[in-house]
């Protein structure tokens, strides 16, 4: 057995699956891991994947052409999650639709293990993602710069930012990932991107302007008044609003 | 009347949004417009919530009122022209520069606009209109609006303020015209219908010309929607549910809200009183069973008749239905189509639309039902997956009606092939 070890990102990966079909291996014989190793198998053989944005082109092209765009960002939301088996699990999925010539709705064979694998990975990471489009909270700094955190368990980075891309063209904004130490950067009228955190911590460092605490406090003001008291009830909010998105929350 | 200009933007935004809070509607949902890379703001089909408040209700709008001036005096409003409350008046650039500002730092999706009637409805519709239209056309705003439309208003103002939201509603307020009578004397039926006639057949009109030509203005593309006060008269719970069923099929609307009725006037006579809380369950239980009238093809006489007006307290309306109706189960999950599919307590759409798509591939097991999130221990008495129950069971009123709800109580609790059950003796 082989395990072919991948870079945690949706290229690695591809990387990974371009690597397992070139025809080198026995491909029932190859396993796919993303993130370090922490319990060696006996029998396994470990091959590190470097990341080659040619071949994964490739994948993404073959994929997109095959299954169509909706299966094809199912696959990637699944790479953005956090689990483990993702890798494998993807690779399985897309081996089972090349190999039984699926077409687009192959999506939806929930009885099988490796789609429905990636059906949940898909749903998890897509549920945190859209949680984080309404929870996420820009704080306007003294730079006019537009500042969000968010400490997500999956990687919804590049979902966001281009969200908020469509929504705030002409803004200059930045998100801060504390779990992976990402930003996503928006200038304004202009494309975004993904940096390291620490590169972009002379912008994020400044201090909030005045007028945003004002409409903070207000803000504030407005979620307590628009609350009915007779109808109060904690427990609903905690499970619509679950505690470990209101840290960065106001 | 005197208006309240100098109080702070702070005090105006407290007082206009504790008046606003009783207006149910806080969706952002309906209508998918993407940025135009130069303005503000898009809207998502789905909708997106932003915050929770304390009582479990979504946040996604700035929900506020223009003002809480009044000249009506409906009973139940804590806002009518009887009460002595703090009065207060937001100017249409103020509202503007607050959704701005609050939509740039992701507060919200949109603002959600109603108001108290100032000096009569028409005026009060066209500040209503002047808002919207400087928020569109002068801050270039492209995220959600929700605009009340106000009964008795010129019909011309409503038409024109049309193109400028996104979604319209008109506040039925009480099920029956005579509940409106006594609650209610400065409003009629006559005048809420006519504006949500005319909503109606100009978003139809629209969308035929959209048909035609790619670019015409879109009236209303969101729908417009409408929201009753529950238990503040004495109707059914039939009767209501009716009155939705009628709305949706002859109004075309979007969404019936219902409002457990809050004493905010104690003093009032004509008021029933409340001492255990507005009636919350019985609003969960309308709303319940207006997502089955919408999307599980549920007719309002169905779940309810003239002998049995109101639901059941401890069952949700589908698992009553089901349990009156055993003869049409159990239901095999391979071959029963998809509006049987949605009958099963327990299956919701997207479990059904899952199942019906999965099965193309190969039979679905009891596991394989799990997993795609049917709740099976609702489920589990009205299905069998290839001819077999999960457990042994009987399909016996009784006997689920008894297990559904120690369900909710402690978890399922299966007895296997002894059961026991009250013996009639003499009968």
């Amino acid at each position: 057995m082989y395990a072919l070890m991948c870079e945690d990102s949706i290229n690695g990966v591809f990387s990974g699956i371009y690597e397992a079909w070139a025809g080198k291996y026995n491909r029932d014989e190859v396993v796919l891991r993303t993130g370090a190793v922490c319990n060696f198998e006996l029998f396994m053989e470990y091959r590190q994947i470097q990341e080659d944005a040619e071949a994964a082109q490739k994948v993404a092209n073959t994929l997109r052409r095959r299954f169509g765009e909706e299966t094809y960002e199912r696959i990637c939301y699944a790479l953005w999650s956090d689990g483990e088996d993702k890798a494998d699990a993807v690779y399985r999925m897309v081996r089972y639709g090349i190999e039984h010539n699926c077409g687009a709705g192959f999506r939806n064979h929930l009885t099988n293990e490796a789609v429905r694998r990636v059906f949940e990975l898909w749903r998890a990471a897509f549920n945190e993602a859209h949680h984080y489009l309404g929870f996420l909270r820009f704080s306007e700094l003294k730079n006019g710069v537009l500042c969000a955190n968010i400490s997500a368990r999956h990687q919804v980075l590049e979902p966001l930012a281009m969200h908020f891309a469509d929504r705030l063209p002409k803004e200059n904004w930045l998100i801060c990932e504390k779990n992976r130490g990402l930003a996503a950067v928006h200038p304004a009228g202009m494309d975004w991107f993904l940096t390291k955190e620490e590169q972009i911590s002379t912008l994020s460092g400044e201090k909030r302007s005045t007028s945003d605490e004002e409409f903070a406090s207000m803000w504030r003001c407005f979620c307590n008044s628009v609350s009915i008291e007779a109808r109060e009830n904690l427990e609903l909010q905690k499970k619509n609003f679950p505690l470990r998105f209101r840290q960065e929350v106001l | 009347m005197l208006l309240d200009t100098k109080d702070s933007i702070m005090e105006k935004l407290e007082i206009l949004s504790d008046a606003a809070k009783y207006d149910v509607a806080c969706t952002s949902s309906g209508c998918e417009r993407a940025g135009d890379g130069s303005h503000m703001g898009n809207c998502l089909v789905s909708g997106v919530c932003h915050s929770f408040s304390a009582d479990g209700r979504c946040i996604s709008l700035l929900k506020i009122l223009m003002t809480n001036h009044c000249i009506f005096d409906c009973r139940y409003c804590q806002n009518r022209v009887s009460n002595d409350v703090r009065r207060a008046v937001f100017s249409p650039e103020e509202i503007c520069t607050l959704t701005m500002e609050f939509y740039r730092r992701n507060y919200i999706e949109g603002l959600f606009l109603s108001s108290g009637i100032i000096k009569s409805p028409s005026v009060t519709m066209e500040l209503l209109y002047e808002t919207v239209r400087r928020l569109r056309v002068v801050h270039g705003f492209r995220g959600y609006i929700h605009l009340k439309a106000i009964p008795g208003a010129d019909p011309l103002l409503v038409g024109k303020a049309g193109y400028f939201a996104d979604r319209m509603s008109v506040n039925l307020e009480l099920p029956t015209a005579e509940g409106l009578r006594t609650l209610a004397p400065h409003k009629t039926r006559k005048t809420i219908l006519a504006p949500m006639r005319q909503i109606q057949l100009r978003h139809n009109q629209s969308r035929e010309e959209l048909m035609v030509y790619r670019h015409a203005k879109e009236f209303v593309p969101a729908g417009q929607s409408t929201q009753m006060i529950i238990g503040a008269t004495q109707e059914t719970d039939y009767q209501i549910l009716s009155v939705a069923e009628n709305l949706y099929q002859k109004f075309d609307l979007k969404r019936v809200f219902y409002s457990a009725f809050v004493n905010v006037n104690e003093k009032d006579r004509l008021l029933p009183v409340t001492p255990e809380g507005p009636p919350l369950w019985r609003e969960h239980r309308l709303y319940q069973a207006d997502w089955l009238l919408r999307y599980y093809h549920f007719r309002a006489k169905e779940l309810l008749d003239e002998e049995h007006p109101h639901f059941n307290r401890y069952l949700d309306p589908k698992c009553s239905w089901a349990v009156g109706h055993l003869e049409q189960f159990p239901v095999e999950m391979n071959r029963a189509d998809y509006h049987m599919l949605l009958r099963v307590p327990g299956i919701g759409v997207k479990s059904a639309l899952r199942i019906v798509k999965a099965r193309r591939f190969g039979s679905v097991s009891f596991e394989d039902l799990k997993k795609m999130g049917v709740v099976l221990k609702r489920a589990l008495y009205f299905i069998t997956c290839n001819g077999k129950m999960l457990y042994p069971t009987r399909l016996d009123e009784n006997y689920i009606v008894r297990n559904l709800l120690d369900n909710e109580r402690k978890g399922p609790q299966f007895s296997g092939e002894a059961s026991y059950r009250q013996l009639s003796l003499f009968s």
